[in-house]
């Protein structure tokens, strides 16, 4: 046992002793417990989808999708029209956003996109240099050896090889940005019943305050609209995550065949 | 000869000025961009700061230990108008704690199986999923946790942890809603579970073939050779990836907020209510004025330091595991 593996100080027999039922029988259980692990991680996420999904699904019907709630002393009915508007519009405008702005003491939607964008910037931005980076040096030095000049290179060369890897980190982005709660609360939580776009003006309702909000209150029909919304909060997320994923897998396919 | 030398555009000695334009144009808007980020982020820590510091001068340091936290402004009430994070600092620790607690064993349990143990089908299908589990949002964990998680853990954990525990005082009653610091915890570990095996499951991979291959060949069991050779000489990284999630369960809002039950004081029993530094700043922020709102920027302020430190305690270890990584292939 002359031979001393530099990166694995354990001593090999230290761990390897012991009789040998005895380490077959630790080997079985060890072995066991991380397949349990991962049996039990498989096993709560299932739990949350179909608590999810068993509870929203009942909820879910066109009027609650396209109706704002009712109004008058029973909330009781009506659907969440205004906060998948509120919510799309807050989304859309943080991405889109360029411009850096202060944000402003009042809420408006307009604050609450700022701050979403503000999360979606370094995740944009990772995913976008990872597959800038996974366009091969030869494209980039062929085209400078061939004389073109670097913003043409970049935007003709490099950009089109990313481009869906940029769309897969602003995909991933977005569905990220649209299940943000706590900005929400901050800036976009003191909303009215109706829908409305007026971005700069008002508080925009939102889906992440509805869940919030129904999830606080003990009468059980908000806890059934709560469970409606994120249904249709999750559906987003998971839509957008898997079609990321298989954006990025093909991505990755495409430029390594360049 | 002419086959081997292709019409070549004539080059000019002077590039053209839409090219000098253009990239010049393209620099200044990369730059501006990484100018703009930077911006922001000292934006927000100028307001931050700013915004604590009538809290900072009024209670310094102790801020961070004395529990008092009373917003009521009207003279004769004892203490009144006097803050402190002591209960905060307290039940983020805690709640943190716990989460890693429950998240570190069990992500890496679900890293061995995926990169060592499943059958490359099936790490195909249930570590995608794993990772699925961090793009559930916060908000719906914490919906989750009220109306699902809360009853369970009234009705059956906790009075089974009471009871064959209750001599330690952590182990208290039950609560009466099923919400508090334990159920709180619980969630967090759920948010920190898919990085920490995911994190986990990369490291294993990395490991190189020869140094597993070589251990079985010396007729160690698979166990005795993730134990000797993969978790050993992963231990830097594993203690990256457990920081990486603490991070996370320092700064989560929102599901804390939905299940800890807002307590103000410092309570030993886990089943009780608590606050969080995170949490108590969505929870109160909005109609707070003055000292209040001050303190709750101050809460703002330790926990960005928190996250800073943390995330730097991260990057050097990862740095001090490279350097040993690197002599040791020399």
């Amino acid at each position: 046992m002359a031979i001393v593996d530099p990166t694995n100080p354990v001593n090999p027999l230290s761990v390897a002793s012991g009789n040998l039922r005895r380490r077959r029988r630790v080997d079985r259980l060890m072995l066991g417990t991380s397949t349990a692990a991962a049996v039990l991680a498989v096993a709560i996420l299932a739990i949350l989808i179909f608590s999810v999904l068993g509870k929203g699904a009942s909820q879910l019907s066109i009027s609650f999708l396209t109706k704002d709630p009712a109004v008058g002393l029973s909330t009781v009915g009506g659907g969440i029209a205004y906060a998948i508007v509120g919510s799309a519009l807050i989304v859309a405008v943080a991405t889109a956003m360029a411009l850096p702005m202060v944000v402003g003491s009042t809420q408006t939607g307009f604050a609450a996109s700022f701050a979403l964008a503000i999360i979606m910037v370094p995740l944009i931005a990772r995913t976008t240099s990872e597959m800038l980076l996974l366009v091969p040096r030869e494209l980039r030095d062929a085209a400078h050896a061939l004389g073109v000049s670097r913003w043409r290179t970049i935007a003709g060369v490099v950009l089109p090889g990313a481009l869906g890897g940029i769309l897969t980190g602003t995909v991933l982005a977005v569905a990220r940005a649209a299940g943000e709660t706590a900005p929400m609360l901050l800036l976009s939580s003191n909303f009215g019943n109706s829908t409305t776009i007026n971005v700069f003006g008002t508080a925009l309702p939102n889906i992440p305050m509805i869940i919030f909000n129904d999830s606080e209150s003990g009468v059980p029909s908000d806890h059934a609209r709560a469970w409606g919304a994120a249904l249709v909060l999750i559906v987003f997320i998971l839509v957008g995550n898997l079609g990321a994923r298989a954006m990025l897998a093909r991505q990755r396919r495409k430029v390594r065949s360049l | 000869m002419s086959s081997a030398t292709p019409a070549v555009p004539r080059l000019s000695a002077t590039r053209r000025v839409t090219d000098r334009i253009g990239d010049r144009v393209l620099l200044g808007l990369t730059v501006g961009a990484s100018v703009v980020a930077i911006a922001v982020l000292v934006l927000i820590v100028y307001k931050l700061v700013a915004g604590a510091s009538g809290s900072i001068s009024k209670f310094g340091l102790a801020f961070l230990w004395h529990s008092t936290w009373n917003t009521s402004t009207s003279p004769g009430v004892r203490d009144a108008n006097v803050f402190g994070a002591g209960t905060l600092v307290f039940g983020t620790i805690v709640t943190s704690g716990l989460a890693l607690l429950f998240a570190v064993p069990l992500g890496i349990g679900i890293g061995v199986y995926l990169s060592l143990l499943a059958p490359g089908r099936v790490s195909a299908v249930v570590g995608p999923l794993v990772e699925l589990l961090a793009a559930v949002p916060s908000v719906i964990i914490g919906l989750w946790g009220i109306i699902v998680l809360a009853p369970f853990m009234r009705s059956t954990i906790q009075p089974a942890l009471h009871d064959a525990l209750g001599w330690i005082p952590i182990f208290g009653a039950p609560s009466t809603t099923g919400l508090g610091i334990f159920t709180a915890s619980i969630a967090l570990g759920l948010m920190v579970l898919p990085i920490m095996s995911a994190v986990s499951r990369d490291l294993f991979l990395s490991v190189p073939r020869e140094l597993k291959d070589g251990a079985l060949a010396l007729g160690m069991t698979r166990w005795e050779m993730i134990r000797g050779v993969v978790l050993d000489s992963s231990r830097a990284g594993l203690a990256a990836a457990t920081i990486l999630g603490l991070s996370r369960a320092l700064g989560e809002a929102i599901a804390v907020t939905q299940l800890i039950e807002s307590g103000s004081s410092i309570n030993a029993n886990l089943f009780g209510p608590g606050d969080t530094l995170a949490s108590r700043i969505p929870e109160q922020f909005l109609g707070s004025t003055g000292l209040w709102n001050s303190s709750l920027f101050y809460c703002a302020v330790i926990l960005l330091v928190m996250e800073l430190a943390v995330n730097l305690a991260a990057q050097l270890i990862v740095r001090r595991f490279e350097r040993r990584v690197g002599l040791a292939v020399r």
